[in-house]
């Protein structure tokens, strides 16, 4: 086989971090190579020295054998290493066409003449999408607008614009982050399809299951350097684990049985909706005992923020009741939810569970700041705070220079590590922990998981809500599956399966009296604000 | 451009100078070097620019009465300029403190000319209390807008300015004119209720309750310094459970003291001796102010809540804290902190003790480019509003003596802004480095989406 | 080089240093504070110190100038000139009374020039109380002198030329602030209409502000719609709204103070005159005072016997006004100047 791109000795400095230290990495044609590694570990400045994003201070780039400079984006596109961002680069109100045009616009034959204002060659384009999808197997209708499509099919878009530019090597940032199972083993199937045809791919991941469904060799990196390059046959999750944090790390979470006590937290016909008063929550009726995890599993978007916020006093509620320990907290402010014993691990740290310009010691105390022994009367104790967050910091093993720095310069991992130390400070009855473990390392993940179940073992009641069915399944006692804002089936996690779970979260099967239940549901959501649609019931 | 760099021979020096220098004091120097260049260009004479610097200087600090006025100036700067720190701080731009400046001094100017009855230990906290009353609700109505109906504050204050003028013109001509007076002008307030001059000291302790206001005062201040200290550790252990006998013994004693020596001590020698000196006691409660909000902001629960609203609003609803009453809160501790502001011009500068029609100019305005030269620190804050309130004074020598058009001193003013804004022009410009772990700073507003 | 440039500098510096606390010259200084319409108002600010100027020009003195922003600076820019050892200050302007009258009780060896306001003892006056029979004599005002106008004589012979061109029997005016000097030109206005025409229908509104020009045009437009066809812009800048108005409307314009044909040339060809108040030449013939020595403290007035008030040239408007309202105009005039026709203001 030969080999499509080599990178040696890649070193990067960046003031005060040696970004990538003396790196290689060796891409063969044809083959999808995995690039795995906790946050900050070097992957995304070695991929942006490819990308010429930034230059590398010392080492070599080789493509097909030939020593190359790679100058800016432009300029490795010209080369033919194409990118795809996890952020996707697309303008959403232009359609598919237009947006792989944008940069690169084809002129009509003929209105060259009109320099600036010649015309664009829609069609011709459109019609080259279209070959390109079809040799891919990559489904984009051209003329949809971005901003219709679904986050998978928006992915393949930017997929198909690398194509389009003549790529042949395609370097995929964490592709899957925004993936159901589903859809993440469709996109499998296309880049098994694009090698097949002579491209090349880098994949940046931290999940390792998806190393292992894809993946012909895998690199990991761990603090700038790169730990090693194995092919799947010869690696273990462990082995990968430990290679990425540079320790064993205990992947599966030992857990003793449920041991469910008294009901704490009891939801009956909830409704909610959301900003664009469309009804995303309906009729959920959930109840959650002390000692146990009821996880919420479900693909991003169906409701589960909604719920969330509803639960805990950030979103009103439109229909229903919710209890928690036996006080009707349905229409209450969110202290006094938080008062009456709820931690809440907010699903987006830096819009909610964290003010990034703080310190850490104010972060800590950010639910409590108001109670003694952190405030005598109006007065905030500031020594009592830097104890607190001193202590904290130990506890929940939080990296970070001191208690003074700032929440917004710590990296994700420990970012909510600061958030769970908090929630998990206070006397706990009830924990709502929302994507606790959303883009964080192996290490911090398992810290996290860990931390949970303690807190389950102490005779909280715990409410988790993931996307991530890896961690669903290995936390909860139940699982429910939330789909378009219906809680489909609630299943007992010992007897679950992955299949199963997943085909729920897409909308399929189900328990047998949920279906006609779904279409109730969808009636009443429009139902009230149309006296038509009542007409046709 | 790095080959410049190598040959530029100043440049060591230029970089040492900028690491000795913080980045206010060097935006400053800057802009004033370059306004020495445009004062160069128009005159085409080489001593203008110093000469114009020197009146400059002269005015503002060592003519006759030049600091005194340089400190008048900075008075309603910096209470104006705390009220607007506390608005950004709590991510809002109170764009409106010169309406609420009008609206205190209007306030301030009816209740102090309501009876002349009144001994001044009752009508003077009267009077101040009335205008940052006035000025807080009239802040305050746009805060509770904005949560209510999501109307941006910077719209509704600017609006709200205009009905504060208007108003207050309507006021001064029609319900509230002096009839004795041919001049547009509210009545005098009582002489109870006016600010007293530095110089009137002496003379106004002469009478009991005056020398028994000053001593509660001086008692409650000392009791606060006193418990302040208590709470340093060495003091801690020293003072165990003597700590409130200290603090309320210390706080008494300093009002005896105050109550009985002050009188005769002041009568005796009071180096305040020029009748004609305008400094008044507003300097002092301007001072108080920037401790209080620095008090406020940093060291309890509401300024903890105030400053987590403005850095992050979904983190502090996730919190539990109230955004609306924060919200109206914050806008009424700028508003009244502005009224203040107002009041004390009318009860302390102006000459008839009165409010007279067009009474302040831009006073509102300069003061958003302080609290940004400031940063919104209210220490900051004391040095940026006497250094404005300096240029405001001197400028006027500046132009007596050296011809120099006084305008320029807004272009300074201008400039400093400018690279304060933007420091990396400065850092250019001294060949300095961007520091290591630029901080991030937490931003002044929030955009204009509210 | 650049050292040397940098020594010279210094030793500018010091050098001037020392001529700033050297002095004696024996140039008089003139200083002149203006009030918040600032030193370009095109009316009586700019004719005050066209006057500082002219004189200062002539006699060989220096003279200088401070705008004062707001209220509460008339005291400390006083002061400054005072504190530069200024030997005349001029102040402009009514709403500067107690400020004149402050400092000149605090500066008793330098000499003020007060435009536009008379002390009279008054109840709770600070600047002048009841206490004193005369405020010059024995009030403490020994070295100010006040320099006043019979704005309402100019004030009649306008309304007598607004009276005679009015079409629609409506003449009005925009009005500053609601002050003497302000009061003085309104009443003389209306009442010189009513002489010509007594049917003349007046209107008058005062706007409490001097330099609101969008206020004054705002008047002006309403009072048109209610019939005036001559409009008197009777209050700086918000009078020259007024005018504005007028021009708009392509109606008849009188300015104020000075001859405002030649200051505000955008209504020149609407204006029929102006009633001018030559505060310029009241402030020279007082600066000649000083320089001759027969200054004298108390109320020097201008007048139409004087000269020190009257209407601008007609200008462009010459041909348009018919003789016989020229006549009525002089015969106005002469009535004043003698005392047989009184313009109907009582203080």
């Amino acid at each position: 086989m030969t080999i499509a791109l080599q990178a040696t000795g890649i070193t990067k400095r960046f003031p005060g971090v040696l970004a990538n230290d003396h790196v290689n990495f060796t891409l063969k044609q044809g083959e999808i190579h995995a690039l795995l590694g906790e946050n900050g570990a070097g992957k995304s400045t070695l991929m942006n020295i490819l990308y010429g994003l930034y230059q590398p201070d010392e080492g070599e780039i080789l493509l097909n054998g030939q020593r190359i400079q790679i100058t800016s984006p432009h300029d490795a596109i010209a080369q033919g290493i194409g990118m795809v961002h996890q952020h996707f680069m697309l303008v959403p109100p232009l359609t598919v066409t237009e947006n792989i045009m944008l940069g690169q616009e084809s002129i009509q034959a003929g209105s060259q003449a009109l320099g600036p204002l010649a015309l664009l060659d829609r069609r011709s384009v459109a019609k080259r999408i279209r070959e390109l999808s079809q040799r891919y197997g990559l489904a984009v209708d051209p003329d949809a607008t971005v901003q219709d499509l679904t986050v998978g099919a928006q992915q393949r878009v930017e997929i198909v614009k690398a194509l389009y530019r003549e790529a042949q090597i395609l370097i995929l940032d964490e592709p899957t982050a925004v993936l159901t199972p589903q859809e993440a083993d469709d996109l499998f199937v296309i880049l098994r399809n694009l090698v097949a045809q002579g491209k090349s791919i880098i994949f940046i991941t931290h999940k390792l299951r998806e190393v292992f469904a894809v993946a012909d060799q895998i690199s990991v990196m761990r603090a700038g350097k790169m730990a090693g390059s194995v092919q799947p046959a010869q690696a273990t999750r462990e082995l990968l684990a430990e290679m990425m944090v540079g320790r064993a790390v205990i992947l599966t979470i030992d857990k003793t049985d449920a041991n469910p006590a008294n009901v704490v937290l009891q939801v009956e016909n909830l409704r909610v909706q959301d900003d664009r008063r469309h009804t995303v929550v309906n009729d959920i009726s959930l109840s959650v005992r002390a000692g146990e995890i009821l996880g919420i599993a479900g693909v991003q978007g169906n409701g589960q923020t909604e719920l969330t916020e509803a639960l805990t006093g950030l979103r009103k509620v439109v229909g229903g009741q919710v209890t928690i320990l036996s006080q009707d907290t349905t229409h209450v402010m969110p202290r006094q939810i938080s008062e009456a014993g709820v931690s809440h691990v907010p699903e987006d740290r830096h819009k909610h569970g964290l003010v990034l310009s703080f310190s850490l010691r104010d972060n800590f105390v950010l639910c409590t700041y108001y109670q003694p022994p952190f405030a005598k009367g109006i007065e905030i104790d500031f020594p009592v705070l830097e104890e607190n967050a001193r202590k904290l910091i130990k506890m929940f093993d939080v990296r970070t220079p001191g208690a003074s720095t700032s929440a917004g310069s710590l990296s994700g991992g420990n970012q909510q590590k600061v958030i769970i130390a908090r929630e998990l400070s206070r006397p706990v009855k009830l924990l709502i922990a929302s994507q606790p473990t959303r883009g964080l390392d192996v290490g911090s993940i398992e810290f996290i998981h860990r931390r949970i179940v303690e807190a389950r073992d102490q005779g909280a009641a715990v409410l988790l809500i993931s996307a991530e069915l890896d961690e669903i399944m290995s936390l909860s006692d139940r699982i429910a599956v939330m789909y378009k804002g219906h809680i489909l089936s609630t299943l007992d996690a010992s007897t679950a399966t992955r299949e199963q779970l997943g085909l729920l979260m897409a909308g399929i099967g189900g328990a047998e009296p949920h279906a006609p239940a779904q279409r109730s549901g969808n009636n009443r959501r429009n139902g009230p604000d149309s006296p038509l649609e009542a007409m046709n019931v | 451009m790095s080959e410049n760099r190598k040959t530029n021979p100043f440049a060591p020096f230029l970089s040492a100078l900028g690491r000795a220098l913080g980045m206010p004091a060097l935006a400053l120097l800057t802009a004033f070097i370059i306004g020495a260049i445009v004062i160069l260009l128009t005159s085409g004479d080489l001593l203008a620019a110093p000469t114009a610097y020197w009146g400059l200087i002269r005015g503002a600090l060592f003519k006759q009465r030049g600091l005194s006025e340089s400190l008048v100036a900075s008075i309603p700067y910096v209470l104006l300029s705390l009220g607007l720190s506390v608005g950004f701080k709590s991510g809002l731009f109170n764009i409106g403190v010169e309406g609420q400046f009008y609206i205190g001094a209007l306030c301030a100017a009816w209740a102090g000319q309501i009876t002349t009855g009144l001994p001044a230990i009752i009508h003077l906290p009267l009077a101040l209390l009335a205008g940052a009353i006035g000025g807080a609700i009239w802040a305050g109505v746009p805060g509770y807008l904005k949560m209510r109906t999501g109307a941006h504050e910077v719209i509704s204050t600017m609006m709200m300015n205009y009905v504060a003028f208007r108003l207050t013109e309507y006021v001064i001509t029609d319900k509230l004119r002096d009839v004795n007076s041919t001049t547009i002008q509210t009545p005098s307030v009582s002489p109870a209720a006016e600010l007293w001059t530095f110089a009137a000291i002496p003379q106004r302790l002469q009478d009991p309750l005056n020398a028994l206001g000053v001593a509660l005062v001086l008692a409650l201040l000392t009791a606060l310094v006193v418990r302040a200290l208590a709470d340093r550790p060495d003091w801690k252990a020293k003072l165990g459970a003597r700590r409130g006998l200290a603090i309320g013994g210390s706080g008494l004693l300093a009002g005896l003291i105050a109550f009985v020596a002050l009188p005769l001590l002041t009568n005796a020698w009071w180096p305040f001796t020029d009748a004609y000196d305008r400094l008044h006691t507003g300097l002092i409660m301007a001072v108080l102010a920037a401790v209080g909000v620095w008090w406020l902001m940093e060291k309890t629960t509401p300024g903890f809540e105030l400053r987590t609203v403005g850095a992050n609003p979904n983190a502090a609803r996730y919190a539990g804290m109230n955004i609306t009453r924060n919200v109206v809160l914050a806008m009424a501790i700028s508003g009244g902190l502005a009224g203040l502001a107002g009041t004390i011009e009318v009860l302390g500068v102006s000459i008839c003790r009165c409010l007279p029609l067009f009474f302040s100019s831009g006073y509102g305005f300069d003061s958003i480019a302080i609290s940004l030269l400031a940063r919104n620190d209210p220490f900051g804050i004391l040095a940026a509003s006497f250094l404005f309130g300096a240029m405001r004074n001197g400028a006027d020598l500046m132009e007596l003596s050296s011809g120099v058009s006084k305008y320029i001193i807004s272009l300074i003013q201008a400039l400093a802004l400018l690279f304060v804004a933007a420091p990396a022009i400065v850092r250019w410009m001294y060949r300095m480095k961007a520091p290591a772990g630029e901080e991030k700073q937490a931003p002044l507003t929030r955009g204009w989406g509210g | 080089m650049k050292k040397v440039n940098l020594l010279l500098v210094l030793v500018m510096i010091a050098a001037l240093a020392l001529s700033a606390c050297g002095g004696g010259s024996s140039k008089l200084k003139i200083g002149l504070v203006t009030d918040v319409g600032g030193v370009n108002d095109k009316s009586f600010n700019q004719s005050a110190w066209a006057g500082v100027e002219k004189a200062a020009k002539e006699f060989g003195w220096d003279a200088q100038y401070i705008e004062s922003k707001q209220p509460t600076d008339y005291e400390k820019n006083i002061d400054q000139f005072a504190t530069e050892n200024y030997d005349v200050i001029v102040t402009v302007g009514f709403m500067m009374g107690d400020a004149t009258a402050a400092k000149a009780k605090q500066y008793p060896k330098i000499k003020f020039a007060i435009i536009d306001n008379a002390y009279f003892p008054t109840k709770d006056s600070k600047a002048c109380d009841d206490t004193a029979k005369d405020c010059y004599a024995d009030g403490g005002l020994k070295n100010v002198t006040s320099l006043m106008f019979q704005e309402d004589q100019v004030g009649f012979l306008a309304g007598v030329l607004a009276g005679g061109m009015s079409k629609t029997g409506t003449i009005c005016s925009v009005a500053g602030m609601e002050i003497p000097p302000v009061v003085r030109f309104v009443v003389g206005y209306q009442n010189g209409a009513k002489w010509i025409k007594p049917e003349t229908n007046t209107l008058n509104v005062y706007v409490p502000s001097f330099i609101d020009p969008a206020k004054g045009k705002e008047t002006g437009v309403s009072m048109i719609g209610q019939g005036c066809d001559v409009i008197f812009g009777v209050g700086g800048n918000t009078g020259n709204g007024g005018l504005l108005a007028a021009k708009e409307a392509g109606l008849m314009g009188i300015g104020v103070d000075v001859d405002q044909y030649l200051t505000y040339a955008e209504v020149k060809d609407i204006l029929l005159t102006s009633a001018a108040k030559n505060v310029d030449v009241a402030v020279y013939e007082y600066l000649k005072t000083v320089k001759s020595g027969a200054v004298k403290a108390g109320i020097n007035t201008a007048n139409v016997q004087n000269g020190g008030v009257g209407l601008a040239p007609y200008h462009d408007m010459d041909s348009k006004i018919p003789a016989e309202v020229k006549t009525k105009v002089d015969e106005a005039l002469k009535g004043l100047k003698d005392g047989s026709i009184k313009t109907g203001y009582q203080p």
